[in-house]
C-alpha cells in the first residue's frame, strides 16, 4: 500500500513539471449552468494532438427538484484538426457519480460508473477564449436503490435494489473554456 | 498607212485608259458590307470569330490565301477586321479588290473578287461543323505575371504581387513563399532569400496551443506578413526582396516556390517565375564621375631606422716568406691596407655609423712543417688585426679572428683552373695516399712541377680575409633608394627588401604602373607581415588595381571605420619637444575616396552611398552622395535627389524621367528627348534607345509592323549600333512581345527582307 502511494506521489511531481510547459484551460459547461449544476472542467494539452480533460459536477437542487449528485468526468482528446483545443475532436470518456434524486415521485440513490465516446467541436474565439459543442453516448453501469416517493407503509431499505446497464447520452454540453497558458 | 497607226493609237489609249482606271479607282476605298453565310446552318450566326483580310487586287487575295493554307502565315500588309458574331462586316475596301477570310475550323482560306458590289454575300462551306455549348469548369491556377527586377549596379531589386486564390486559402491554413535566384545562363541556384509567410486567424491563433510550443524557436515567424491570409476574392501578397553582390554583365531571375499548408499536411504546392532574366537596368545611361583624391604621403612617411649592412671583401697581402712582415717590395700590400683602414675610418668618424662586428681570418700556405705554418698563420692574421684595431674609434671586443693553414687540396684546385691538369693529378694523388701534413709536403717538394708551377701558386694563399658588418643611421637619400632599385638585382627580385620608408621613396619616383604595384605590393605585405598594414601601400596598390579594371575593396577596408569621423587621427605619446605624432589616420579623404571608387567600379553602389558619409562635407562630396544615393535607387523614393540629378545634364534628366517608369514621367522624358535644343543629334543611339523604352510603354500592342513602321527607334538605334540589339535582348523595360517581336523585325533587317519603302497599303 505504502509503495503505492509512493509511486502515485512520484507521478505526480512528474506530472506537475511536465505540465509547465503545457497548455491549460479551465472551463465551465454553460448547460449545466443553466441547470444550476455547478461544473468546472480543467483541460490539459498533452501531446500534438491529445488532451486530457477532467470534469467536475455536483448540484443539491435543479429547479427546486431535490436532485443531488456529484460525479467527476475525465476524458481523453484526440483532435482530428493538427492541433489541440481547435477545432473537431473524438474522445474518450469515463463517468463516476453518485446521486440521490428525487423524479417522476421516483427515489434514485445509488452511484453509477460508465464510459463512452465523446463528439465535439471547438470554435477558437480568440487566443484565450474558446468555445466548445460536444455530445457523448456511452454504456453506464449503475448500482442504485430505487423506490416510490408514495411508499409510506415500508421504509426505504438501505440495501440496493436496482442495478444494470443502460445506454445513455451522457455528456451533452457547451462550454466557454479560457486557456491560461 | 495613216489609218492604220491612228487605229494602234487609238487601241493603246484604250488599253491605257483601262489600266489606269483600275489603278486610279483601286486606290479609292469605298464602305463594303459583307454578309458571311454560314452554308450549312443556312444562317449568319457565326460560331466562332472570323477575319476578313482586304486587298487591293484579287490576285493578290489569290495568293495570300494559297500563302495561307501552305504555311498558316496570315498577310503582314492587308488589313485586317474581325467579324461580329451575327456574321456582317462593314469594311472599307477597293471596289475592284479582292477580299480573304480565314477561320479556326476552316479547312481554307476563302478568297474572292468584289468586283464593284457595295454589299457581298459570302457563303462559308467550311463553317459547317457546329458545336454544341460546352461549360467547363476549371479552378483557376493563376500565377504572377513574371515582373522585370531592376539591376543597380552589382544589385538585383525586385518585387511582384501574389495572388492567393480563395479556393486554396484557409483560416487554418499558412502559405510559404521561399524566393530562389538563379543565375540564367549556368542555371545556378545564387541564393535563397529569406520566406515571405503568411498565417491564417486560426492557424496563427492556433500555433501557440501546440505542445511545448516556443513561438522564439519557430524560424517562420519573423518572416510572418502582417496581415492573415483571407478567403476572400483578390487577397494578395506583396514580394519585395533585393539581392547584392551580383556580378556584373550576367543575369538573374527568381523563382518563387511556394506551398499551403493547414495543421498537418502540405496540401497544395507549386512554383513560378517571379522575376524574368531580363531585367530593368534604368540608370545604365546616367553621366557621373567618381574620382578619387590624391594622397598625401607625408602623413605615412615612416622614419628612417639604424639598419645594419654587411661588407665582405680579402686583403691579399704578401708576408716575407716564413715572418709576418709585410713584403715591402709589394707596394699594393700597403694601398689595400690603407684602402680598408680609411673605408673603417669613415664609418666609425661618421655620426650616425658603427662597425657592429669585423671577422678577419688569416691564412699561409702549406709548404714546409705544418706546426711553423700554423703559427706563421697565426701571427700574419695577428699582424692585420693589430693593423685593424689601431684605427681610432676601433672596438676589440667587437673583432673576431682566426687562422688556419691552407691545405694541399687548394693547391691541386688551382693548378687544375691553371689547366695544369697533370701536376694537379699527382698533388691529389699524394693527398690520398697520406694524410700526414709533412709527409704530403716532403712528396710534393719532390715532384717535378713543384719548382715550377707549384710555387707560383704558394703566394696566393698567404692572404687574410675579412667581412664586417656596419650599421647606419641615416635615411638613404630617395635617388640612393631609387638606384638601388634600378641596378641592384636582389632587391628588383624580392631577394633583399627595402624598408618601408625605402618604399615610400621609391613610390614618389617610379612612374610606371607595373613597377609601381610590384612595389606596392611588396610594401603591403611587408607591413602586413609586421602586423600594421601601411595605408600608403595599400593605397598605391587600390590605385594600381584600379588603372587595369581590378578590384578588391579588403585592401583599404582596416583603414576605414564607421564609427570615426572623417580624417580621424590618433596621436601617439608626447615627445620631449611637446609635439606628439600622428600614429594612424582612419577615414582618410583619399582612402575613403579610392574606396568609394572600387565599390561603384564594382557596382556595389550601396556600400559606396555609405561611405559618402565618411568623407568631408564640402559641395562635392555632397554631390557624389546624391549621385550614388540615385544608383542605389533612391530616385523613386526622393524628390530632391531625383531633381538634383536630372539638373546636372539633359541626358541624366531623361534617364532619370525615364526610369521611373510612369505615364507622367514618360511623358516628360519623351518632351526632353525630343527637345532639339538640347539634343541637337536625334539619331544618337542613346536618344534612340531611350525613345524606343519611353514610347514602348506606351503601345498597347506591338508586333514587327508596329516596330517596323511606327515605332522604329529601336531599329534606327541598332542600326547604328549593333550592341544595343544585344542590349536591348535583356532589357526589362521592353515587354517579353515587344522584344519578340523586335527580334523579328532585326532578322528580316539582317536578311534584306525590311525595306520599308516597298510597303505599300
Amino acid at each position: 500500500m505504502k509503495r503505492s502511494l509512493f509511486l502515485v506521489i512520484a507521478m505526480l511531481c512528474l506530472g506537475t513539471t511536465a505540465v509547465q510547459a503545457q497548455l491549460l484551460a479551465v472551463k465551465t459547461d454553460v448547460l449545466m449552468d443553466a441547470l444550476m449544476v455547478p461544473n468546472l472542467n480543467a483541460e490539459l494539452v498533452v501531446g500534438e494532438r491529445s488532451s486530457i480533460n477532467a470534469s467536475a459536477f455536483c448540484s443539491k437542487k435543479i429547479y427546486n427538484k431535490d436532485i443531488r449528485m456529484v460525479g467527476l468526468m475525465p476524458e481523453y482528446r484526440f483532435w482530428m484538426s493538427g492541433r489541440p483545443m481547435s477545432r473537431e475532436f473524438i474522445g474518450l470518456a469515463v463517468m463516476g457519480v453518485r446521486y440521490n434524486l428525487t423524479w417522476d415521485k421516483k427515489i434514485y440513490n445509488g452511484n453509477a460508473i460508465g464510459a463512452g465516446v465523446t463528439f465535439g467541436y471547438s470554435f477558437n474565439l480568440s487566443s484565450h477564449w474558446d468555445l466548445e459543442c460536444y455530445g457523448s453516448v456511452g454504456a453506464v453501469y449503475y448500482d442504485q436503490k430505487y423506490d416510490r416517493v408514495d411508499n409510506k407503509e415500508e421504509k426505504l431499505s438501505n440495501r440496493h435494489n436496482s442495478y444494470g446497464y443502460s445506454v445513455i447520452p451522457f455528456k451533452l454540453g457547451i462550454s466557454f473554456s479560457y486557456i491560461i497558458k | 498607212m495613216m489609218r492604220k497607226k491612228i487605229v494602234w493609237l487609238l487601241l493603246l489609249l484604250f488599253v491605257g485608259m483601262d489600266v489606269c482606271q483600275g489603278q486610279i479607282f483601286g486606290s479609292a476605298d469605298k464602305v463594303v458590307t459583307i454578309k458571311l453565310l454560314n452554308k450549312d446552318e443556312g444562317n449568319t450566326l457565326l460560331l466562332e470569330p472570323l477575319n476578313v483580310f482586304v486587298f487591293n487586287t484579287p490576285s493578290q487575295a489569290y495568293e495570300a490565301a494559297h500563302l495561307y493554307d501552305k504555311t498558316g502565315e496570315t498577310p503582314r500588309f492587308a488589313k485586317n477586321h474581325a467579324v461580329s458574331q451575327d456574321g456582317v462586316c462593314a469594311l472599307a475596301a477597293p471596289l475592284d479588290g479582292g477580299i480573304m477570310i480565314t477561320g479556326l475550323s476552316m479547312e481554307k482560306a476563302y478568297y474572292g473578287r468584289i468586283n464593284g458590289q457595295m454589299e457581298l454575300t459570302v457563303s462559308l462551306p467550311g463553317m459547317g461543323r457546329t458545336l454544341r455549348q460546352v461549360d467547363v469548369t476549371a479552378k483557376a491556377k493563376l500565377r504572377p505575371r513574371p515582373k522585370p527586377g531592376k539591376r543597380f549596379g552589382n544589385k538585383l531589386k525586385f518585387e511582384n504581387d501574389f495572388q492567393i486564390l480563395p479556393q486554396y486559402a484557409k483560416a487554418n491554413a499558412r502559405l510559404v513563399l521561399v524566393p530562389i535566384v538563379v543565375e540564367c545562363q549556368e542555371g545556378d541556384t545564387v541564393a535563397v532569400q529569406h520566406p515571405w509567410v503568411v498565417d491564417g486567424t486560426l492557424f496563427e491563433m492556433t500555433q501557440k496551443r501546440r505542445m511545448g510550443y516556443d513561438e522564439s524557436h519557430d524560424p517562420l515567424i519573423a518572416y510572418r506578413v502582417d496581415k492573415n491570409m483571407e478567403t476572400r476574392q483578390g487577397m494578395s501578397v506583396h514580394i519585395e526582396d533585393s539581392l547584392t553582390n551580383l556580378v556584373a554583365g550576367k543575369s538573374y531571375r527568381c523563382d518563387i516556390k511556394y506551398w499551403y499548408e493547414d495543421y498537418g499536411r502540405v496540401y497544395f504546392r507549386d512554383s513560378f517565375n517571379c522575376v524574368p532574366c531580363e531585367s530593368r537596368n534604368p540608370l545604365r545611361f546616367l553621366e557621373y564621375k567618381v574620382d578619387s583624391k590624391e594622397i598625401n604621403p607625408e602623413d605615412y612617411r615612416k622614419l628612417p631606422r639604424p639598419e645594419l649592412h654587411s661588407q665582405p671583401g680579402s686583403l691579399s697581402l704578401t708576408f716575407v716568406v716564413g715572418k709576418a712582415v709585410l713584403d715591402p717590395a709589394d707596394s699594393t700590400n700597403f694601398t689595400q691596407l690603407n684602402d680598408l683602414k680609411s673605408e673603417l675610418s669613415a664609418i666609425l668618424n661618421s655620426t650616425d655609423g658603427t662597425v657592429q662586428q669585423f671577422d678577419i681570418l688569416g691564412q699561409s700556405s702549406p709548404d714546409g712543417r705544418y706546426a711553423v705554418n700554423e703559427r706563421l698563420g697565426y701571427d700574419r692574421m695577428m699582424f692585420a688585426f693589430n693593423e685593424i684595431a689601431s684605427i681610432p674609434g676601433m672596438d676589440r671586443r667587437n673583432m673576431t679572428k682566426e687562422s688556419r693553414v691552407a691545405d694541399w687540396e687548394q693547391v691541386a684546385d688551382s693548378l687544375f683552373a691553371d689547366s695544369l691538369k697533370e701536376c694537379a693529378e699527382q698533388v691529389r694523388a699524394i693527398i690520398r695516399s697520406t694524410s700526414n701534413k709533412d709527409a704530403q709536403f716532403l712528396r710534393i717538394a719532390k715532384l717535378p712541377c713543384y719548382e715550377k708551377e707549384i710555387k707560383k701558386i704558394l703566394p696566393r694563399l698567404r692572404t687574410v680575409y675579412y667581412q664586417y658588418q656596419y650599421e647606419i643611421n641615416r635615411a638613404f637619400s630617395p635617388i640612393e633608394v631609387l638606384e638601388r632599385w634600378q641596378t641592384d638585382k636582389d632587391f628588383r627580385s624580392g631577394k633583399r627588401e627595402f624598408a618601408l620608408y625605402e618604399f615610400g621613396y621609391l613610390f614618389d619616383q617610379v612612374k610606371d604602373p607595373k613597377e609601381l604595384e610590384i612595389l606596392a605590393r611588396r610594401a603591403y605585405r611587408v607591413s602586413k607581415n609586421m602586423g600594421n598594414p601601411w595605408p600608403l601601400a595599400a593605397y598605391h596598390l587600390a590605385q594600381c588595381y584600379l588603372k587595369r579594371d581590378t578590384c578588391d575593396t579588403t585592401l583599404l577596408s582596416p583603414f576605414i571605420r564607421f564609427d570615426r569621423i572623417p580624417n580621424f587621427k590618433r596621436y601617439g605619446a608626447q615627445r620631449p619637444d611637446g609635439t606628439r605624432p600622428v600614429e594612424q589616420i582612419i577615414n582618410d579623404e583619399a582612402i575613403v575616396s579610392t574606396q568609394i571608387v572600387m565599390m561603384v567600379k564594382m557596382g556595389n553602389f550601396e556600400e559606396g552611398y555609405g561611405l559618402t558619409g565618411l568623407l568631408p562635407k564640402t559641395e562635392e562630396s555632397e554631390k557624389l552622395r546624391k549621385f550614388l544615393d540615385c544608383l542605389n535607387g533612391g530616385y523613386e523614393d526622393s524628390e530632391q535627389i531625383r531633381n538634383y540629378v536630372a539638373s546636372t545634364s539633359p541626358m541624366n534628366c531623361a534617364v532619370i524621367y525615364s526610369a521611373m517608369n510612369n505615364r507622367m514621367f514618360d511623358e516628360m522624358a519623351m518632351e526632353v528627348l525630343d527637345d532639339t535644343m538640347l539634343f541637337p543629334n536625334q539619331n544618337d543611339p542613346k536618344i534612340l534607345y531611350l525613345k524606343a523604352i519611353v514610347s514602348g510603354r506606351s503601345l498597347d500592342f506591338v508586333d514587327e509592323y508596329v516596330l517596323s513602321e511606327d515605332n522604329t527607334y529601336l531599329l534606327e538605334c541598332c542600326k547604328q549600333d549593333e550592341k544595343y540589339y544585344r542590349m536591348a535582348r535583356n532589357d526589362g523595360d521592353f515587354t517579353e512581345d515587344y522584344r519578340k517581336a523586335f527580334e523579328k523585325v532585326w532578322k528580316m533587317y539582317k536578311n534584306g527582307e525590311l525595306n520599308l519603302n516597298d510597303i505599300k497599303f
